[in-house]
């Protein structure tokens, strides 16, 4: 080594260290807000979920005594079946929804810009109180859909969809499945992405429109797919405003949410421990499932590169 | 040097700002609907203009306002002067969040000279009195005299009975095809099934409060009578029950049905509502409660003081001008309960619009149905009542017969309040 190169290194040490100090410097604000937002708390919600917490007197420690009581709580079992049977109906149906509604929507039609932006406006609106208020009156025993039932009928149906303990969950899932403009969105730019000369290929080999689908389209939308059933499967878990406006944990408990039953816990019979227990079991479900996902799509999701 | 400066001026701006806090507003918080909020709102502004004390007011409705005081407790900031209800001062009390009142009624700061210390015993813990009473309400049944008497039927008197009660509905449903209560009502944990026990000569809770003070039998009774209105179409359906949300959207409120229990506060919403096409609104109290004068007298809700204030001769100084206060009073009328100084209350009284009339009436009357307050309600109370209302759903649904289902309620209370 000679003088020069060690001077260089030096030198070539210093900048490097300015570079990142501007990095940091540019990442401190979202940093500082992590870390006092995000990981404190966190870090204190798993202190307090081996503690009896009531939030007017001191936390408890009582070790794990929160998991034995959760292991043996019907209602916790209960409000996890009915949370995987939300998550693993609404997931299917709402991406199945998305994709096909993306593919019409990349025709070249005039004015298709317009649809796009309709289909999307569902999921803005949200779990607002206005659409939870007809969605309820919607589903309801005097409600629209058993008006549009009656009038095909012929006879007058009053079932109430939303006030049976049967199908209550179901008008949610249908809920959750109507804001699917968000990944439709997303698929739509997906789909734009694929190169044409995959298509032009695919003609001159004679596909029809279904056999393009099977070995163009979707293949190569297999990234974006990924990503909406990670994002689609961790807010579905989630789901939390739909369940507490419309129904309120609903007919019997069957649209008891998992999220729905903590935020019961914490702010309606003040068990802060317990309920901060029940967040980390939610966590590390969550974390199952995603790292489950993310295992599997070695097997079927095709990157360009 | 630079930066050195720059910090010194953000350190400077920080310790003003906490500086400043010395002149802030009295903090002042209730919990209430639209109306009632714009009603308190004034009240607090001509507290202001009368005393020249600046308010900050903060409010909330009834399920939020629980949360958030609750949040504030936790971080030692509740608002110097807050509503305290029944169900829920005690644990507040017994976490030493509230200030004893003693040496301030003592003082003459809170004026109490003219109240009867049987009215303000509601708010007295142990050996302090931690919050006063603002007014009082109980319940009450509202009865559409309309509907009833285009019905040929008469409406039900105060010494009705239950199982009278039950067959009179019943009786109106298959006269007119309309219900004959709401659901609403007549499933409150809180309130028709605390009447219910004491008819039984029972209450809700045990003296130790360690467990029910109710039998399973008087339950079951309970649920069977529920479960035979709905069937009989006398009351709604509880599918159906669940779309209908807001006061308004009540089949009481819409006409279409004959009675509703409820509470003395929410009476003249009803009787607002229903009077242009209906006319009057009696009221009654509870079905059965005659025999065993089942009733009780509650306090609407208790001023009190945060512990951790730091502007106590303010705050009572707003608790006093609440009571005391002439104008204050008249230009609340009655909606907040029968005001607890005698005085005023006549004064009141004379002021009042018909339905508030009639509110004062009926308080005057159900207290010869009534018998001594119950002891304030353990701090598993919300759970429980979450709890029997899945259970009274249970039972309307056809998914378990009343007696499952007492004896499921009587043991989640005894397991709830032993943990």
């Amino acid at each position: 080594m000679t003088a020069i190169a060690m001077k260089s290194t030096k030198a070539y040490r210093r900048k490097r260290m300015r570079n990142n100090l501007a990095g940091y410097t540019f990442l401190a604000p979202w940093l500082f807000g992590f870390v006092a937002f995000t990981s404190v708390p966190m870090l204190y919600s798993l202190y307090l979920a081996f503690t009896k917490y009531d939030v007017l007197s001191a936390p408890q420690w009582v070790g794990t005594a929160n998991f034995v009581n959760m292991f043996q709580d019907g209602l916790f079992w209960k409000s996890v079946g009915i949370t995987f049977k939300y998550v693993f109906i609404l997931v299917p149906l709402r991406l199945a929804a998305a994709l096909g509604v993306a593919l019409i929507l990349t025709t070249k039609h005039k004015g298709i810009g317009i649809y796009r932006t309709v289909y999307y406006i569902p999921s803005l609106l949200g779990g607002s109180v206005a659409i939870a208020i007809i969605w309820l009156r919607l589903w309801g025993s005097d409600g629209a859909v058993n008006g549009l039932i009656s009038l095909i009928s012929g006879s007058p149906y009053t079932y109430s969809w939303i006030g049976n303990p049967g199908t209550a969950l179901y008008s949610l899932i249908l809920l959750g499945c109507w804001h699917f403009g968000s990944s439709m969105l997303i698929f739509v730019s997906g789909i734009k992405q694929i190169p044409v000369s995959y298509y032009e290929a695919a003609l001159l080999d004679g596909a029809g429109p279904w056999q393009r689908f099977r070995y163009v389209t979707f293949p190569s939308l297999t990234p974006v797919i990924f990503f909406n059933l990670v994002m689609g499967i961790i807010n579905a878990f989630k789901a939390f405003s739909e369940a507490l406006i419309i129904t309120d944990g609903g007919p019997m408990d069957s649209t008891m949410l998992f999220a729905l039953y903590i935020y019961k816990q914490s702010f309606t019979y003040f068990k802060m421990g317990y309920a901060c227990a029940l967040s980390w079991i939610l966590l590390i479900i969550i974390g199952i499932f995603s790292a489950l996902v993310f295992r599997s799509s070695n097997y079927w999701v095709y990157y360009e590169a | 040097m630079k930066k050195l400066t720059a910090l010194f001026l953000a350190m400077a701006m920080l310790f003003g700002c906490a500086a400043l806090a010395e002149g802030e507003p009295l903090r002042v918080s209730w919990w209430g609907s639209e109306s009632s909020n714009k009603l308190y709102l004034k009240e607090a502004e001509m507290f202001t203009e009368a005393t020249g004390i600046e308010h900050d007011p903060e409010y909330y409705s009834w399920d939020e306002y629980w949360t958030k005081i609750n949040t504030l407790a936790a971080g030692s900031d509740l608002p110097d002067t807050l509503r305290m209800d029944y169900a829920y001062i005690l644990n507040y009390v017994e976490k030493g969040q509230l200030l004893d009142l003693t040496p301030l009624v003592e003082s003459g700061a809170i004026d109490l000279s003219k109240v009867a210390d049987s009215t303000i015993s509601g708010g007295r813990f142990g050996d302090g009195l931690y919050g006063i009473n603002a007014g009082s309400n109980g319940l009450c049944m509202a009865v559409n005299e309309k509907l009833v008497t285009d019905a040929g039927m008469e409406v039900p008197s105060n010494e009705m009975t239950w199982e009278e009660f039950e067959a009179w509905v019943i009786g109106f449903h298959e006269k007119t095809g309309l219900l004959g209560a709401d659901l609403f009502g007549l499933k409150d944990y809180n309130g028709v099934f605390r009447i219910f026990a004491r008819e039984h000569g029972e209450e809700l809770y045990n003296e130790a409060q360690d467990g029910a003070g109710f039998s399973a039998e008087t339950l079951t009774a309970f649920l069977a009578s529920l479960k035979r209105i709905q069937d009989a179409g006398a009351t709604q359906n509880i599918a159906d029950a669940v779309t209908d949300i807001g006061k308004e959207n009540y089949p009481f409120s819409k006409g279409e049905s004959a009675t509703i229990f409820t509470v003395t506060d929410s009476y003249t919403t009803y009787a607002a509502v229903l009077k242009d096409n209906f006319g009057a609104v009696p009221m009654r109290v509870l079905p059965g409660a005659a025999a065993t004068k089942a009733m009780f007298v509650k306090p609407s809700q208790f001023l009190s003081i945060a512990a951790t204030s730091e502007k106590v001769e303010e705050a009572a100084k707003f608790i006093n001008y609440w009571i005391n206060d002439e104008a204050a009073n008249l230009f609340i009328a009655g909606r907040r309960g029968v005001p607890i100084n005698p005085e005023i209350a006549s004064i009141v009284g004379q002021s009042l619009n018909e339905e508030s009339m009639l509110v004062f009436d009926y308080m005057n009357l159900m207290a010869g149905y009534a018998s001594d307050l119950y002891a304030p309600d353990p701090k598993a109370h919300s759970e429980i009542a979450e709890n029997f209302d899945g259970q009274v759903q249970n039972v309307l649904y056809g998914k378990s017969t009343p007696e499952e289902a007492a004896q499921a309620t009587v043991e989640f209370i005894n397991k709830a309040l032993n943990q």
